[in-house]
């Protein structure tokens, strides 16, 4: 039966190569979707892991607090040395965030001033990521700041500048003068525009000493978004060294609306290439009606000798599905050398590479495919060509054999 | 006919005025006696949170209209920082810096030394400027008004309701709430002062109404009212050296 | 001789459009094992009809239908199916074979349907072609063979299955003398050597000349059944 299925579909060479060229296209662009999605998800994965870790630790209901004080980790010291202790693999930043205003030239802005230390890994990649001039004050500087430079032209100041932070309601000096020694670019605008970078030897000084709003961890050999289960066992084993006055967080709890961002790529691709299958699956269903409507003596005959309608469905699916099956493979096989090239790494063009830029994500993407993908799109395949020859197979199994055999186009 | 008509429109058009110009007369007469007179205070202002309570001593020259320099004396950490308001504007000095920073409008809500009194509370006549007031009930102990955003006004609160004494318009409380319809702030006034005929709280209690055992505390004490107040204490320079 | 088929007073009645067609008016016959019968007639006397009907294609609307001891008139279109599959072969005047399928493949046709494995099936396709003589167009498609090839292919395939008896609807209607000749003597040999029953519904006079038997149909009633002496 599938010799019969297959040298049929071949009995018209142009509409068949059309449809399987057609079901070919589109297994190929779901192949694109996908892989297009996973890259743009391990960008913006990589980006926020780097930004705040795989983890976070903070203090237990920081969430609630309004006053700056009850949001902190006190002894910041020993916590650090503790976590650094359980999990010393992870490269790790220490950041307190005080909110305060800057002055800078007779204009003044509310900002939040984070004062951090990272480990030389993290800080490089910091500097890498965000320094756009100057330098990033150093781990003891308690004199230099770097400004988001946004936030730097709005106060109209430059490098060498001298800026003051009040930050009224801390537990520190309350306020500070600062000389600009560095530019950040933080990639979105809204941050750019009311951050400040200082160490947080200069932050603890100013607000709070010996304490940090929070702690982040990364993994370094953790950076696509298949890999993520692993850190749970981190968090596990963090959260029982720590004790219940701290909270260990996943990027995920910490950040609900970018994780909800991520996963919500993968559907939506799938969404996308459905639409394209239904499209494919009509010009499948017409490919294999008018076959059918060629035949139909033929299939007469085939009744007449003894086919049950079960055999004659089963014919018409037989070919729809082989017709189908031959597209995809095609199609894969195109896909996957597309995605194997873009999994070295790729750009968007220019405009579109800034764009993404702002919005969090790097400007270089690999791209990939998961088994769970490359088995949708089977399924895809197998429902089109099921579905599109539904039709087209009840009307076969209808035939009466006699006026079939009669039949005259 | 037509004349009754237009009899009966022009005394219904000049009584709703009417109602208005009463309306803001009695929110004037409100605020004179909120803002007291020009002159010196000293204030205690407790602020209760639920972990702890911190307590401020505070130096205040107003010139009983929208102009204040309020200086914070005790405790000796915060001691030296000063606050000038002169309408809408407000700066605040730092000792250690020696330097005044003009407070950006996006920051008029912050909180005043981390009470639950906000910047734009301190001074000026918020409740005229930017609200529309009508009078909503009056009975033998008190005259109620509801108090609505003007278009464009920049206030957070969807409405603000007003008691006052009806007879001297002594304020009693104002209760504030936001965009949603829900009561997010009362104050209450209290102990009141008689001075030069106005009728003077000495006793604010601002409570969170959102929050558990969050409120604040403002106990007059020590005040001199009805003196001149020299122009200079209204001027950057006095942030510093007071006046 | 034992009976294969027998029908008693079957009526069968067409309607197209608004026009009734009485195609047979109480036919009864009894076909029995080993025989080389035709139903023969004008055109329009329901010969195509009574054979369809004879061979599980059609149903009557009234009337009793028999195969051996079982009835058939009123069997669902899924048993008739499988009663064709099973008992009976059929050779049709044109279109008989699939075009894309080999000579061999198509005379394994039917074996396919009945679900035999590839090798079993395709030995005894090339058992029957060989009888039939033409063995060595096994590869061949339909286009590659003669019409008289094709019916012969046909033949087989009916032939492989082992069909109780095997119907066919003027399979000499559109070959040549010659050929035609050539196929009714090999169906000929089929029915005296090995007893294969056949039934045909033909007005060919070649044909005619060559059947032991043949019942005249006029007007959906038989009005002669001649029973002639083998030859």
């Amino acid at each position: 039966m599938f010799a019969l299925a297959w040298r049929n579909i071949w009995r018209k060479r142009g509409r068949s190569l059309m449809t399987a060229g057609a079901i070919a296209l589109v297994v190929l662009i779901t192949f694109l979707f996908f892989g297009l999605g996973t890259a743009v998800d391990n960008g913006l994965y990589q980006r926020l892991t780097e930004r705040a870790g795989h983890l976070q630790v903070h203090v237990t209901g920081y969430r609630d607090v309004r006053e700056f004080a009850d949001g902190l980790i006190y002894n910041a010291a020993a916590v650090q040395h503790q976590i650094q202790a359980t999990l010393p693999e992870a490269e790790w930043v220490a950041a307190l965030d005080v909110p305060g205003l800057l002055e800078g030239d007779g204009r003044s802005r509310g900002i939040v001033l984070s004062g951090m230390a990272h480990s030389p890994a993290l800080r490089a990649q910091f500097s890498d990521t965000h320094l756009v001039a100057g330098t990033l004050p150093e781990l003891n500087d308690l004199q230099g700041i770097a400004l988001g430079s946004r936030l730097a032209r709005a106060l109209r100041v430059e490098l060498g500048d001298t800026v003051y932070l009040y930050a009224p309601g801390t537990l520190g000096f309350g306020a500070a003068a600062y000389t600009v020694v560095g530019l950040l670019d933080y990639g979105e605008a809204s941050l750019d525009a009311r951050s400040a970078f200082v160490s947080l030897a200069a932050a603890q000084e100013l607000a709070a000493p010996d304490a940090v709003s929070r702690f982040g961890l990364q993994f370094p050999h953790i950076t696509r978004l298949i890999d993520d289960a692993r850190i749970l066992a981190y968090q596990e084993a963090l959260s029982a060294a720590l004790g219940p006055a701290y909270t260990v967080e996943t990027w995920r709890q910490v950040e609900p609306a970018m994780a909800a961002t991520i996963e919500l790529t993968e559907p939506m691709m799938a969404v996308f290439a459905a639409i394209f299958f239904v499209l494919a699956g009509l010009l499948v269903t017409n490919t294999i009606y008018l076959s059918l409507i060629e035949r139909i003596r033929e299939f007469g005959v085939i009744m007449a000798l003894g086919a049950n309608r079960r055999q004659v469905i089963g014919m018409v699916l037989t070919e729809s599905l082989l017709l189908c099956l031959a597209g995809a493979a095609v199609g894969a096989a195109f896909g996957g050398i597309s995605l194997a090239f873009m999994a070295q790494g790729f750009s968007f063009p220019e405009p579109l590479a800034s764009a993404y830029a702002e919005l969090g994500l790097p400007r270089v993407f690999y791209a990939g495919i998961s088994l769970s993908q490359v088995l949708t799109v089977l399924v895809f395949t197998l429902a089109t060509a099921i579905l599109a020859a539904l039709i087209p197979a009840r009307a076969a199994g209808k035939l009466e054999p006699v006026e079939a055999m009669r039949f005259t186009a | 006919m037509k004349r009754t008509v237009t009899l009966l429109l022009t005394l219904a058009l000049l009584a709703t005025a009417g109602a208005q110009t009463r309306a803001d007369e009695v929110v004037r007469a409100i605020i004179d006696n909120q803002r007291g007179d020009s002159g010196r205070v000293t204030i205690t202002l407790t602020v209760q949170r639920p972990a702890r309570t911190t307590e401020y001593v505070i130096e205040s020259i107003g010139d009983g209209h929208d102009r204040s320099l309020i200086r914070v004396i005790a405790p000796a950490r915060e001691a030296g920082q000063a606050f000038l308001t002169v309408g809408d504007n407000l700066w605040l000095y730092n000792p250690r810096l020696g330097r005044a920073l003009r407070l950006p409008p996006s920051a008029r809500g912050d909180s005043f030394l981390g009470s639950d009194i906000a910047y734009r509370d301190l001074a000026g006549r918020d409740l005229e400027l930017h609200y529309q007031a009508a009078i909503t009930a009056e009975g033998a102990d008190s005259l109620e008004l509801t108090l609505t955003p003007r278009p464009g006004a920049p206030t957070p609160y969807g409405q603000i309701v007003i008691t006052a004494d009806p007879a001297t318009h002594a304020p009693l409380t104002f209760i504030y709430y936001d965009q949603r319809g829900q009561a997010v702030r009362r104050i209450s006034f209290s102990e009141f002062a008689t001075v030069n005929d106005r009728h003077f709280p000495t006793r604010i209690e601002v409570v969170n109404l959102l929050r558990e055992g969050e409120r604040t505390t403002v106990v007059m004490s020590d005040y001199t009212f009805g003196i001149e107040v020299p122009e200079a204490c209204f001027r950057e320079a006095a942030l510093a050296r007071g006046c | 001789m034992k009976t294969i088929l027998k029908t008693r007073d079957i009526h069968k009645t067409y309607r197209t459009g608004e026009v009734e067609t009485h195609a047979l008016r109480g036919v009864d016959l009894e076909i029995h094992a080993g025989e080389f019968t035709a139903i023969a007639g004008p055109s329009g006397s329901g010969k195509s009809t009574l054979l369809h009907i004879l061979g599980g294609l059609d149903r009557p609307n009234q009337g009793e239908v028999w195969l051996g001891e079982a009835r058939i008139d009123s069997l669902s279109f899924t048993e008739l199916a499988k009663l064709r599959l099973t008992h009976f072969g059929f050779v049709f005047q044109a279109y008989n074979l699939i075009p894309v399928l080999t000579a061999l493949e198509n005379a394994a046709f039917v074996l396919e349907l009945q679900g035999m494995p590839r090798r079993e099936r395709e030995a005894k396709a090339l058992e029957a072609l060989a009888i039939l003589g033409i063995a060595e167009l096994t590869g061949r498609r339909p286009n590659q063979l003669s019409g008289g090839q094709q019916q012969r292919v046909a033949v087989a395939r009916a032939l492989a299955a082992n069909p109780r008896l095997i119907l066919a609807d003027e399979p000499t209607a559109n070959l040549d003398s010659k050929t035609g000749l050539a196929l009714i003597e090999h169906m000929q040999r089929l029915n005296s050597e090995d007893g294969v029953t056949f039934l045909f519904s033909t007005h060919d006079p070649r044909l005619l000349e060559h059947v032991t038997r043949t019942v005249y149909l006029e007007d959906g009633k038989i009005v002669k059944d001649s029973v002639l002496q083998a030859a």
